[in-house]
């Protein structure tokens, strides 16, 4: 039960929960109180004195921030003393800042200026030599430090210690000479780094890209999400002049709380790269040319028509993305059924059958362990990499990493580094030991006995390379703390993940790399099934949407991604609208089967490698530059929300599709009610797609909000099923085997383009167990030659421990040309170029 | 680099401690003895040992007057200046030391052996003026007793 | 003078090692006190006693014994031998010559705790003493008076000698807390106060050299006994350190409430060079300092308190006439501008801003508006600051001001020092 105290604060009487810091039940009265040190989310430390109140019955002033009410308590916050106190706190701080407002970034939302403007005392009394300390310090690439402005409040230090668990920067020195640094002025490496420019309460710290860019009144601030990765962090994107300057975090405790990663901070200014498209293209003798939009649309509209009605429309395949918008991928499938009459619909990275959301970005702070499958959170989802390690400093949350490469978060626990494609092996050989655990207990014990009897660590061991301590280990965090949250990646095998959850309970999820998979699946961007899900061959769902969109639709499912590709070659598709998604970098076969099209249209933000095999290439807004829903590895429903308009010549990839059919239906029909293709705003595609989308029926944009909006999901009730593990062989002459992954700063599209992450971005770079190097001769840095039965690519070598012996990792778009699969270990060999 | 013998003695120390950061400040003794000063790489190394970061480790360094961020000379001539010293004539003293030894507070000579350092109370008023050289106290100092103990420093 | 109790083994050859002091009496008081004492009992005797914490503060040491919170272990003590405060040095005597006698007081004293892990927190400075300490725990050890099962009484106890590395603040008791948990000596909030929540974050007693000291004295000799010397409420036997202008400066073992004349001319033999007496700072650096209007105040926590400065640590630094008073405030000023943490707001700007200003009045650059100004920001430090060190800035500055406002004055408007030639 909620005990309740009774305080009065300034006169005023409120009950607030006991624990409450007088500075919280001032705060439910409206009573300002200053503070410097104070940030709700991190632990207080009461050492900027700005705060300081008076309570009856107590010796001095107390800080408000940490002093917990009692009952009764009688605090004043506005006696002449506090208000003597709060001017002299203030004029100390000024005493030796240097006052540089005028060309200070955070000028406008300072909290020094504003707590002066409205505390502090009119005259300076001071007239020694101000103290002069480092300015324009820069902590890497990002961050620049000016150590006069600092208060030392300590609230950069307390953040990377408290969140991130990276305790870079400290207090060096003391006394009048304090001054925050990294050891020996290092730049920063944790990937939460940004933040501490939001936490700064002074110009100390702030953000080397947007510097000297922008007062920040002059700011248009709109409240967004972040795209870069599927957990969709809540931002405000800052503009000024239409030109986005700024991310900073906004709050959703059920997202990102209010943090974001480097990545989603620094990399939303690829929409400025000078590399963006701003013209339609048009093949021409072989080259891609420069045309106007009347001019690409119909020749694009065209040709497809043409190839549709000289072969059928089943030779006509449509591709969205997990990167556009549910606007921009419902009227792709839409035009794709409606207009060209195909369900040769799909995307790249479409959860498998079977695949779950997480239950929430949060979901780490309810696990006991987390078990990573095989991926790695800080590259598919950062702000999940961020839930782990809180959790893990705050709860005792423990970590077991299953897969090739280690994790950064595994230092929160173990390790189980295996040879690719043996991760369900080591799982097995988990449950193995949970199953003849004493501390488990659970109905599905006695089975799972039987079934793992193959899978006893030595064994697994000797077949997969992880230790069979490390295996001990794992098992006994589990048995301990129980609840586990599997994450796992593309090529999962959830069988005996269903087997971990049977035993322990907890949950499982897919890590969704991309910002709007879940959105695309449910736009119904697959083969088999419509918007909400309903299957194509269902009749009913047919005649219904074939109504809604006045189109007789095709019974027959469409081809899949890879049957589109493999399709390709043999003349089975021969014309492809690709929107958004860069195939090339991302899909081993895609190259090499575009190439084979009759005709290939690309909608994309940049002259991608996919967009450079195109005949005709049509430019698209980013996120930032339209409005859009997009749906969270969690399936939270948020608003991209137009910050800024799209560069002149580019238009949204929902309008262009909209135009492509208007181009179709000739130029001279004119638009009218009766077209289902007249929309004027992205809000307009959404009505109509909660209109066939069940879930979303109640949902507006006004109810997403700013919030986002999170639909109800049922916990499924998990059976244990037997399984049985293929341990990979490699063929004779591929001796190793290449993992493919994504890099914090991944050199994929569009983090590639951004200006800002250009000195962090992953080079073509190769991680190389020792072991492995040394018989070869390759050392770090060298150039070598990885080759598979695909192909070959050259990168450079990077010798770590990072990866286990026998594996090689990449980023997915340096090697995608050489997997056997998208989200398979493949088998290589390797040598010195 | 920090020796392997230096390794397994802060090992030892963090054992000795109900929590092994307890260990830290004896570490950083010990490194210093070893070295004779605190280098950015002597304290990551110290930093690695005791699973703190060279952040967390430079940091406390940082705080303590005694922990030396720069090389000293041999002999570390620490003169107390605070009150009870000051009233004795502590100044003299830090003159008398520049004069002889030809360099000023917070320098080196040109040989190495010595540095020349004021110091707050070092909790020998009774027998003002009074300096540290390394470990060792010297109280009731005159000019004419400093000539000695340089002289007697020298001759080692 | 009375036959000397606390140094009582200064200047006997070899006191330091336990043989010499066993033959000495000691160790008794330990045997006496695990055989005829309950813990509770040691409490309620120290707290009888009157015994007053001898490091500044003068907190009864048997009240702040029994405020740790019942059952919660384990616990710790923690010895504060990090003295620092600027014209103290007895407890280095106690510390170098008789580490035995200290030794036994940590004992008896976690003992009455219920520790089993005790510290001396040493100031760096003090290589001899620790060295002395070192010795002297392992001696201790090998005839089992530490250790498991100490003398058969079940009672067991580890201790450790820690040393600090230079850092005036670690004297500060949550300070020394943080810097013994391998930190920067920063003080820490308080609530929750040490005793139940402090080292490591378990219930902790933190007492200076001297007051455990007189532990096996207030054991071997009762409570009676302690407080027959002194006044009711400040009983029994202090350590003052006396230094500057006198002709034996040293430490001198006196019953509480002996005027500071008799220190001064029956003990110190006088002022130096038979000059005037200027100041007396009574208690440490931070102390008010006084005038000699006031030689016959009684050394007592209260009744120097009654005339506005304290009995502190006992350190009583005299200032004979020709000495600027302005330029012994600035020394001062630089001490505790030096050995603020920095944690806070006040004190770490509080105490440069008084220095610089200090330091201008004292080169010529005084100005009238300089004396208000400095005691505004004194009373913005003043009960502000995040711990004591902030306070302890600002004795001398007020002191000296309140009664040498003309000296102020007159280096402002001869626009230097009236003391430099």
């Amino acid at each position: 039960m909620e005990v309740l105290v009774n305080v009065t604060i300034d006169g005023q009487q409120v009950s607030v929960r006991a624990g409450t810091t007088i500075l919280d039940a001032a705060k439910q009265l409206g009573i300002p109180i200053p503070t410097f040190c104070y940030y709700a989310k991190l632990v207080g430390i009461g050492a900027c004195r700005m705060c300081l109140v008076e309570v009856e019955k107590m010796r001095g002033l107390q800080t408000a921030c940490t002093t917990k009410v009692q009952e009764g308590m009688v605090v004043r916050t506005n006696t002449p003393e506090v208000v003597q106190t709060r001017q002299g706190m203030l004029e100390f701080l000024l005493t030796n800042h240097p006052l540089d407002c005028p060309i200070c970034d955070k000028g406008g939302e300072c909290d020094l200026q504003d707590q002066v403007f409205q505390f502090g005392g009119t005259v300076s009394r001071y007239v020694e030599e101000k103290r002069h300390k480092a300015k324009a310090k820069p902590l890497g690439p990002f961050v620049m430090k000016d150590e006069e402005r600092c208060i030392l409040c300590r609230r950069c230090i307390r953040f990377l210690e408290e969140w991130p668990g990276d305790p870079e920067l400290d207090a060096f020195e003391r006394g009048r000479n304090t001054v925050v640094d990294t050891f020996y002025g290092r730049p920063l490496t944790s990937p939460f780094s940004g933040n501490v420019i939001d936490l700064c309460p002074v110009g100390a710290l702030t953000s080397i890209p947007f510097r000297f860019k922008a007062r920040s009144w002059e700011l248009k601030r709109t409240p967004s999400i972040c795209t870069l990765c599927g957990a969709g962090c809540n931002l405000t994107l800052d503009a000024k002049a239409n030109r986005l300057l700024r991310a900073v975090g906004r709050e959703n405790p059920d997202v990102n709380d209010e943090w974001l990663c480097d990545r989603g901070r620094f990399g939303q200014d690829y929409v400025r790269s000078d590399q963006r498209l701003t013209s339609p293209l048009i093949r021409k003798d072989g080259q891609l040319q420069p045309a106007t939009w009347d001019e690409a649309l119909a020749f694009a509209a065209r040709r497809i028509q043409d190839i549709a009605q000289t072969a059928n429309p089943d030779v006509v395949a449509a591709v969205g993305s997990a990167r556009a918008s549910n606007e921009a991928n419902y009227l792709l499938q839409k035009w794709a059924r409606a207009v060209v009459g195909t369900n040769n619909v799909d995307f790249a990275g479409r959860p498998a059958d079977g695949f779950a959301p997480l239950s929430s970005v949060t979901a780490p702070l309810r696990a006991g362990v987390v078990v990573l499958l095989g991926v790695d959170p800080l590259g598919d989802a950062p702000m999940v990499d961020l839930w782990i390690r809180r959790a893990a400093l705050t709860k005792g949350t423990r970590v077991v990493a299953i897969g090739p490469k280690r994790p950064v978060v595994s230092r929160y626990g173990v390790w189980l580094g295996c040879r690719p494609g043996t991760e369900s092996a080591v799982l097995a050989a988990l449950l193995h030991l949970l199953a003849r655990d004493e501390r488990v207990q659970a109905p599905a014990k006695a089975d799972l006995a039987g079934w793992t009897k193959d899978y006893a660590p030595d064994r697994v061991a000797e077949a997969t390379g992880v230790s069979v301590q490390a295996l001990k280990q794992a098992a006994d965090f589990l048995a301990a703390k129980g609840s586990p949250l599997v994450l796992y990646g593309g090529g999962a095998d959830l069988s005996p993940v269903r087997d971990l959850l049977a035993l322990l309970g907890g949950e499982a999820g897919y890590l969704a790399p991309k910002p709007n998979a879940w959105g695309a699946l449910l736009m119904g961007v697959a083969p088999d099934r419509y918007p909400g899900g309903a299957s194509v061959e269902d009749a009913k769902a047919r005649d219904s949407f074939g109504k809604q969109w006045d189109a007789r639709l095709s019974p027959r499912k469409g081809l899949a991604l890879a049957d589109m590709l493999a399709g390709c070659r043999e003349g089975i598709v021969q014309a492809m609208l690709v929107v958004e998604s860069d195939l090339v970098r991302e899909h081993p076969a895609a190259a090499e089967a575009l190439r084979t099209l009759r005709f290939l249209v690309v909608v994309d933000q940049f002259l991608t490698a996919t967009a450079e095999l195109a005949d005709v290439v049509l430019p698209s807004a980013a996120p930032s530059e339209t409005d859009g829903t997009f749906l969270n590895l969690a399936k939270r429903l948020q608003r991209a929300a137009q910050a800024t308009y799209p560069p002149k010549g580019v238009r949204p990839a929902w309008r262009v599709i909209a135009d492509l059919v208007d181009a179709a239906q000739g130029k001279d029909k004119k638009r009218g009610a009766e077209s289902h293709w007249d929309y004027e705003t992205a809000a307009e595609i959404w009505r109509e797609i909660t209109r066939g989308v069940p879930v979303c029926r109640e949902c507006t944009y006004e109810t997403i909000g700013t919030a986002g909006w999170q639909p109800e999901s049922a916990a499924e009730k998990v059976k244990p099923v037997p399984f049985a593990v293929e341990y990979p062989v490699a063929p004779e002459g591929y001796p190793l085997t290449l993992a493919a992954g994504q890099a914090l700063f991944p050199k994929a599209t569009p983090a590639r383009y951004s200006p800002a992450l250009a000195p962090v971005l992953w080079g073509d770079v190769l991680l190389v167990h020792p072991k492995d190097a040394e018989g070869r001769g390759i050392k770090t840095g060298d150039a070598v030659r990885v080759a598979s039965a695909r192909g070959a690519v050259e990168l450079k070598a990077r010798l770590t421990d990072e990866v286990v012996p026998g594996c090689v990792w990449a980023c997915l778009e340096s090697v995608a040309a050489l997997l056997e699969a998208p989200d398979k270990a493949t088998h290589v060999k390797l040598s010195r170029s | 680099m920090l020796s392997d013998k230096a390794k397994s003695e802060i090992q030892q120390l963090k054992a000795r401690y109900p929590h092994p950061n307890s260990a830290l400040l004896p570490a950083l003794a010990l490194a210093q003895k070893e070295h004779g000063w605190l280098s950015p790489e002597v304290l990551e190394e110290v930093a690695e040992v005791m699973g703190l970061s060279p952040a967390q480790v430079g940091s406390v360094a940082s705080f303590y007057t005694m922990f030396n961020r720069r090389p000293v000379g041999k002999y570390l001539v620490q003169v107390c200046t605070n009150v009870a010293c000051s009233l004795l004539g502590a100044e003299h003293i830090v003159e008398h030391l520049k004069r002889k030894l030809g360099i000023n507070v917070g320098e080196t000579t040109p040989d190495g052996l010595f540095t020349l350092l004021e110091v707050e109370c070092l909790g020998s008023c009774g027998t003002a003026p009074v300096m540290q050289v390394n470990d060792t106290y010297y109280e009731n100092l005159t000019a004419e007793k400093i000539d000695q103990i340089l002289a007697e420093l020298r001759r080692r | 003078m009375a036959e000397p109790v606390l140094l009582r083994n200064v200047g006997v050859p070899d006191s330091h090692k336990i043989e010499v002091y066993m033959q000495r009496g000691g160790y008794q008081a330990l045997r006496k006190a695990l055989k005829e004492f309950q813990p509770a009992a040691l409490v309620d005797l120290v707290k009888r006693s009157g015994l007053r914490g001898r490091g500044g503060a003068g907190f009864p040491a048997g009240v702040k014994w029994s405020f740790l919170p019942k059952g919660v272990y384990p616990r710790y003590l923690v010895c504060n031998a990090d003295e620092g405060e600027p014209g103290t040095f007895k407890d280095r005597v106690l510390i170098e010559h008789d580490p035995h006698g200290l030794i036994e007081g940590i004992i008896i004293s976690c003992y009455a705790c219920e520790v089993n892990t005790a510290f001396i927190y040493i100031r760096g400075e003090y290589e001899f003493g620790a060295r002395r300490l070192e010795q002297a725990v392992q001696e201790a050890y090998a005839r089992g008076f530490l250790g498991k099962n100490i003398l058969g009484s079940g009672f067991n106890l580890d201790l450790i000698v820690h040393r600090g590395a230079g850092a005036y603040i670690c004297g500060e008791e949550t300070g020394m807390l943080t810097s013994l948990e391998g930190d920067r000596g920063h003080p820490k909030l308080k609530p929750p106060f040490p005793a139940s929540e402090g080292l490591y974050r378990k219930p902790t007693v933190i007492n200076n050299v001297e007051t455990l000291f007189n532990v096996p004295f207030i054991v071997e000799r009762g409570a009676e006994w302690y407080t027959s010397m002194g006044t009711e409420k400040s009983p029994g036997l202090k350590l003052f350190c006396i230094s500057g202008h006198v002709n034996k400066p040293g430490v001198y073992e006196l019953p509480l409430a002996t005027p500071l004349r008799t220190l001064i001319y029956d003990y110190a033999g006088g002022p130096l060079e038979g000059k005037p007496i200027k100041a007396i700072i009574p208690g440490g650096s931070s102390t008010p300092m006084i005038t000699p209007e006031h030689l016959d105040v009684p050394l007592d926590y209260e009744s120097l308190a009654a005339i506005g400065t304290m009995l502190g640590s006992g350190a009583v630094v005299v200032i004979g006439e020709g000495t600027c008073i302005v330029r012994t405030v600035e020394r001062l000023a630089e001490f505790y501008r030096h050995e603020s943490c920095g944690k806070c707001i006040p004190c770490r700007e509080g105490t440069d801003w008084l220095y610089k200003i200090l330091h201008r009045i004292e080169h010529g650059g005084g100005r009238e508006e300089d004396l208000p100004l400095m005691l505004d920001i004194c009373n913005n430090i003043g009960g502000k600051s995040f711990c004591p060190l902030g306070d302890a800035a600002l004795g001398p500055v007020r002191s000296s001001i309140a009664h040498f406002r003309e000296e102020y004055l007159q280096h402002i408007r001869e626009k230097r020092c009236p003391f430099q030639d």
